[in-house]
């Protein structure tokens, strides 16, 4: 089974130094506290953070909402420090698009904090947050019987499609604005888990 | 240590599921309460699975204890053909 609080390592950019961290559920209080009140109080620029696709998001409402359900889990990468550097939420009652008659896990967010996006703050904190989470929804996938399949809705960017290309995802559908459907088909899944040593 | 997944993550979502994708056989998962994470762990997987269903349907966690119910999981997880993940990867 999906066993948490698990230990993770997380690159600290200033010190180039891998600690270590907790992968966690994620609660309501959690995500109040250390996501709502934390992740936007930063110097970025008004335009920057305006730009960002998830900066009107409330963690704690969307928690709050679904965390009863069986079939939705929310993960998140807690320091040592107690700080919620990442955070991802997903369901396990999806269809895959890819292979008929077939389950899979649906990611219906998945966030860094903005300090960790060097996008946004230049250096960022910590590297390495949305791997750790994503690959944590293919091995819950995987534990689940759904065979590690994963599949998202992804924003239109050339870096976005090589980031999930590389990790053998697929796209499975692309809209009239860009977004796209990426899913992760089972053979690829297994790949990966071996490739980081899971499998 | 390969450690080549370190880079840009995407921030990715906030599009709820269309009901069209999601499945219609497991209606009775969401209306499930658990005590503990490896009861929700089987209760995800009996109701994910059909053939678990046929196998174990007669299983009243609650009777059972946490040793016993470890024992059910390595059979359903064999059944399923899953093989234990390592704790820690690369």
């Amino acid at each position: 089974m999906f066993d948490l609080p698990e230990d993770v390592h997380i690159l600290n950019v200033a010190t180039n130094v891998r600690e270590k961290a907790r992968l966690i559920r994620l609660t309501r209080e959690l995500a109040a506290k250390e996501i709502d009140g934390t992740w936007w109080s930063l110097s970025a620029s008004k335009s920057i953070r305006k730009e960002e696709g998830d900066n009107h998001w409330l963690w704690r409402k969307i928690v709050g909402e679904n965390h009863a359900k069986l079939t939705w889990e929310a993960l998140a990468i807690q320091t040592s420090s107690g700080s919620i550097e990442g955070a991802i939420t997903y369901r396990i009652d999806a269809r895959s698009r890819i292979q008929s008659g077939e389950g899979a896990v649906y990611v219906d967010r998945i966030a860094t904090a903005p300090r960790n996006r060097p996008w946004v703050v230049e250096p960022p904190k910590f590297q390495g947050i949305g791997s750790v989470l994503l690959l944590a929804a293919v091995r819950h996938s995987y534990l689940l019987g759904l065979g590690g399949r994963v599949w998202l809705t992804s924003l239109p960017s050339e870096r976005t499609r090589k980031f999930y290309r590389d990790r053998g995802f697929e796209v499975i559908f692309e809209d009239s604005d860009g977004m796209i459907d990426f899913e992760l088909p089972a053979a690829a899944a297994e790949k990966w888990l071996k490739k980081r040593g899971f499998l | 240590m390969i450690w080549d997944d370190d880079d840009f993550v995407p921030v990715t979502g906030g599009v709820d599921l269309a009901d069209d994708y999601v499945r219609d056989d497991i209606d009775a998962l969401r209306d499930v309460k658990v005590s503990s994470d490896l009861d929700r762990h089987i209760v995800q997987l009996l109701s994910l699975h059909k053939k678990l269903r046929v196998r174990f349907r007669n299983q009243d966690l609650a009777s059972l204890d946490d040793a016993t119910k470890r024992d059910l999981l390595t059979d359903m997880n064999d059944l399923l053909g899953i093989k234990p993940l390592k704790t820690s990867g690369k």
